[in-house]
């Protein structure tokens, strides 16, 4: 047995492994997808082809989950990315102490989603929670905002946990790509005579391309998905305004079993999540090539 | 001195003793078999519910052999993670706790209870079970399938200082609630410094704006369906029941649309709102001077009703609650009836809801014994006549939840529509009008012609209650 040969017997297991926790759960779920398939009726699933797929974009109830998604995808994403930078840039011009506060203020992420949903519900509740209390002694006089039952200010609770959840991420992706610029190249600008702004255009966004894509592509894939906080602190409510796609999946699939079509959405999820990332990285593509 | 003879008599009766002890103890041992060394897995709902198993579980380890694991699922999730299992033809528990609402859903992964009754020569004492629990929630088609765990139902419960302060007695009907409730909004009837709400109610999504939305409902004498299994949701008396409780939104406190069952009961107890309709279980809290403010200040009533044609109508609900079923797939269905039928003695079931620790409302009819609830409250004489009348009543008076298949699938589509009302983003009308549209088309989806042969199954099994639709007029 040649060497060559040798080496693709080795891999085989690993293949193996790919296929049967991946590619086979995927193909599964498209063939699910395609399917009508009620699950406590006990009965085997009936081929229907592309008819969820219709459902769902003939649904109003699909476009709004989508709406919702991106009302609180998008704000979130430019805040997290706007103070997580902020803050990398702030953490490395520190010298003395910086691995203290870096770790102190990544605490937030450690946290899982759920166990940080529901500290935020008791936060959040109108009249025994800190913040209304704390706006309360502020105002001087008693305030009773209603932080998950108001349908203008529910979808912004929301965001603001996520925010304050995963600022942190961004700022620590990007404290270690700031890290990893040269010293010399800011010491050599600074001798150039270059203005801090233009330093900080020529050298440290150039160079930090890579982990701000990095950074931002993994959000945008999360927020996407975004799932846990609704399901703690509004359950989509009230009266759906929070309700996202993955959460709108969920209760197709999982809570009123329309498995079938609850699959259908989670590959409708899956195109525009690979869409995206793949128009983002294209158009980043093309500005580096430009 | 004994003869010959008598000696030898006296042998033969000895001998006979043995043997009829050794059958006595060989047909008792056939009846309750002995389980050592079995350990059966209860899927709980939370440790109010799993309270009722532990209280006995020595007992039984004891008696039995049989020990007892707990799996606590979040009573929201109860539901899909049991179909889950089910689908696959397995189940990692060997009792199940469930919403009757779903047992059209359960009943083809659950043990049917008779053959195991026959077998294992079990005594539930049905006939002492209230007839609701007993036919509507526990049985389908005719088969028993479970046994009820907690009997719920939804009461009225009210601070009696503040309504004495205002000269208040308990609304009769939904108008008058209504009027109670802006009468003592923004009122400090508790005298804290503070000034309090008018009412509160749980409106979180996930079933629970349907359910209070449901009081209001069934008092204007609606139910589901009509006998084409058209929804009656918009019907004139759904609308009313809609528009009461959009009246009193700006009397309920902030976060109401968020309230579950603990938040709701926590702003009564806490005194926060003077007036509240909840399930049982917050008789009992409301009374625990370890969680409330207002012990000994309570007063409960049945739910309101509605004058129709001139005279009061009532008919109360009986959201949620819990049966107890063993799944088809357990790997220890015996020891679990077992268990099921030790825990449902009437003695046994009678001290798990005086527990006030427990969750658990009654379900049998001897559970309704008075001189064992007036231990749990000393003192408190009447507020336990009260309280036990009101609940007794409110059984008789029931209505049952929808339990056709995708149950859940319809009360989630009403809920989030009645929820756009509260938010202000629908009428009542369009609210229930877009209501119907959903319930057709999950009827549509689950295949008519199946559900409307279900919806005859409840419905009849309803109207051998004398539970009939109504149709409202002024």
């Amino acid at each position: 047995m040649t060497r060559k040969w040798r080496a693709r017997i080795f891999v085989i297991p690993v293949l193996v492994l790919i296929l049967g926790i991946t590619i086979f759960p995927l193909i599964y779920s498209l063939g699910i997808s395609l399917t009508y398939y009620y699950l406590p009726a006990g009965i085997s699933p009936v081929f229907v082809g592309v008819e969820n797929y219709i459902t769902a974009f003939q649904d109003p109830e699909f476009w709004n989950s989508l709406k919702i998604t991106f009302k609180i995808a998008i704000p979130a994403l430019f805040l997290e990315f706007f103070i997580g930078f902020a803050l990398a840039l702030l953490l490395n011009g520190i010298k003395k102490g910086r691995t203290v506060i870096a770790s102190f203020l990544t605490t937030p992420v450690m946290i899982a989603p759920a166990a940080a949903a529901m500290a935020f519900r008791l936060l959040y509740h109108p009249e025994y929670g800190p913040i209304n209390a704390f706006l309360s002694v502020l105002s001087n006089k008693p305030v009773k905002i209603d932080w998950l039952g108001s349908p203008n200010i529910s979808f912004f609770s929301i965001l603001l946990v996520d925010v304050w959840q995963m600022t942190p991420f961004i700022m620590l992706i990007l404290l270690a790509g700031l890290s990893s610029i040269p010293e010399e190249l800011y010491e050599s600008a600074r001798i150039d005579g270059s203005s801090s702004f233009q330093i900080f255009k020529y050298i440290t966004l150039p160079l930090l391309k890579l982990p701000i894509i990095v950074a931002i592509l993994i959000r945008v894939i999360d927020l996407l998905k975004f799932f846990d906080l609704v399901y703690v602190l509004t359950m989509g409510g009230p009266a759906r305004t929070t309700e996202t796609i993955t959460f709108f999946t969920y209760f197709a699939g999982l809570r009123f079993f329309r498995v079938g079509y609850g699959a259908a959405l989670s590959f409708i999820l899956l195109f525009i999540v690979v869409g995206l990332t793949s128009l983002f990285l294209k158009v980043t593509k093309l500005k580096e090539i430009a | 001195m004994l003869t010959k003879n008598s000696k030898k008599v006296l042998k033969y009766v000895g001998l006979c003793c043995i043997v009829i002890l050794l059958f006595g103890q060989f047909v008792y041992g056939a009846e309750k078999p002995q389980f050592k060394g079995t350990t059966i897995t209860v899927m709980a709902i939370a440790e109010a519910y799993a309270r009722g198993f532990k209280m006995f579980e020595d007992e039984i380890a004891q008696k039995y052999g049989i020990k007892m694991k707990f799996d606590m699922t979040p009573p929201q999730d109860a539901y899909s993670k049991a179909m889950l299992q089910f689908a696959t033809g397995r189940s990692s528990w060997d009792i199940v706790l469930f919403m009757p609402a779903n047992l059209a859903d359960y009943s083809k992964h659950l043990e049917p209870l008779e053959p195991l009754i026959k077998k294992l020569g079990l005594n539930f004492y049905l006939d002492d079970i209230m007839p609701v629990y007993r036919d509507i929630y526990c049985s389908w088609e005719g088969t028993l399938y479970a046994i009820p765990w907690d009997g719920d139902q939804h009461n009225l419960y009210y601070n009696k200082e503040a309504f004495a302060e205002y000269g208040l007695t308990p609304p009769t009907t939904w108008d008058e609630y209504d009027k109670i409730a802006e009468l003592l909004n923004g009122k400090d009837w508790d005298h804290d410094g503070k000034r309090e709400y008018g009412v509160v109610e749980a409106w979180q999504r996930g079933g629970y704006a349907f359910w209070w939305w449901m009081d209001r409902f069934a008092s204007y004498g609606g139910i589901y369906f009509d006998e084409e299994m058209n929804p009656l949701l918009n019907s004139a008396g759904g609308i009313k029941a809609l528009e009461h409780m959009v009246n009193i939104t700006p009397f309920v406190p902030p976060g109401t649309l968020t309230f579950g069952y603990p938040e709701c009961e926590n702003a009564f107890i806490k005194s926060d709102a003077p007036m509240v309709v909840q399930w049982a279980s917050t008789g009992k809290s409301a009374m625990d001077p370890t969680a409330s403010l207002i012990v000994g200040k309570v007063g409960v009533a049945l739910i309101p009703g509605v004058i129709i044609r001139g005279k009061l109508f009532r008919r109360t609900t009986l959201p949620t609650g819990w049966s107890a079923g063993i799944p088809k797939y357990a790997q220890h269905k015996e020891a679990a009836a077992l268990v099921l039928e030790y825990l449902s003695q009437p003695d046994r079931a009678l001290k798990i809801c005086v527990d006030p620790k427990t969750f658990v409302d009654p379900w049998r009819v001897s559970s309704f014994n008075l001189t064992k609830w007036l231990s749990l409250w000393p003192g408190y004489e009447s507020y336990t006549e009260d309280y036990l009348k009101v609940m007794k009543k409110t059984i008789e008076l029931g209505l049952p939840d929808l339990q056709i298949p995708g149950s859940d699938a319809y009360v989630k589509a009403a809920d989030a529509e009645i929820s756009a009302a509260l938010i202000g983003k629908k009428s009542p009308k369009k609210a229930l009008d877009d209501a119907v549209k959903a319930w057709n088309k999950i009827t549509d989806r689950y295949g008519r012609e199946q559900q409307k042969e279900y919806w005859k199954a409840q419905y009849t099994a309803m109207q051998e209650k004398e539970i009939v639709y109504i149709p409202y007029e002024k």
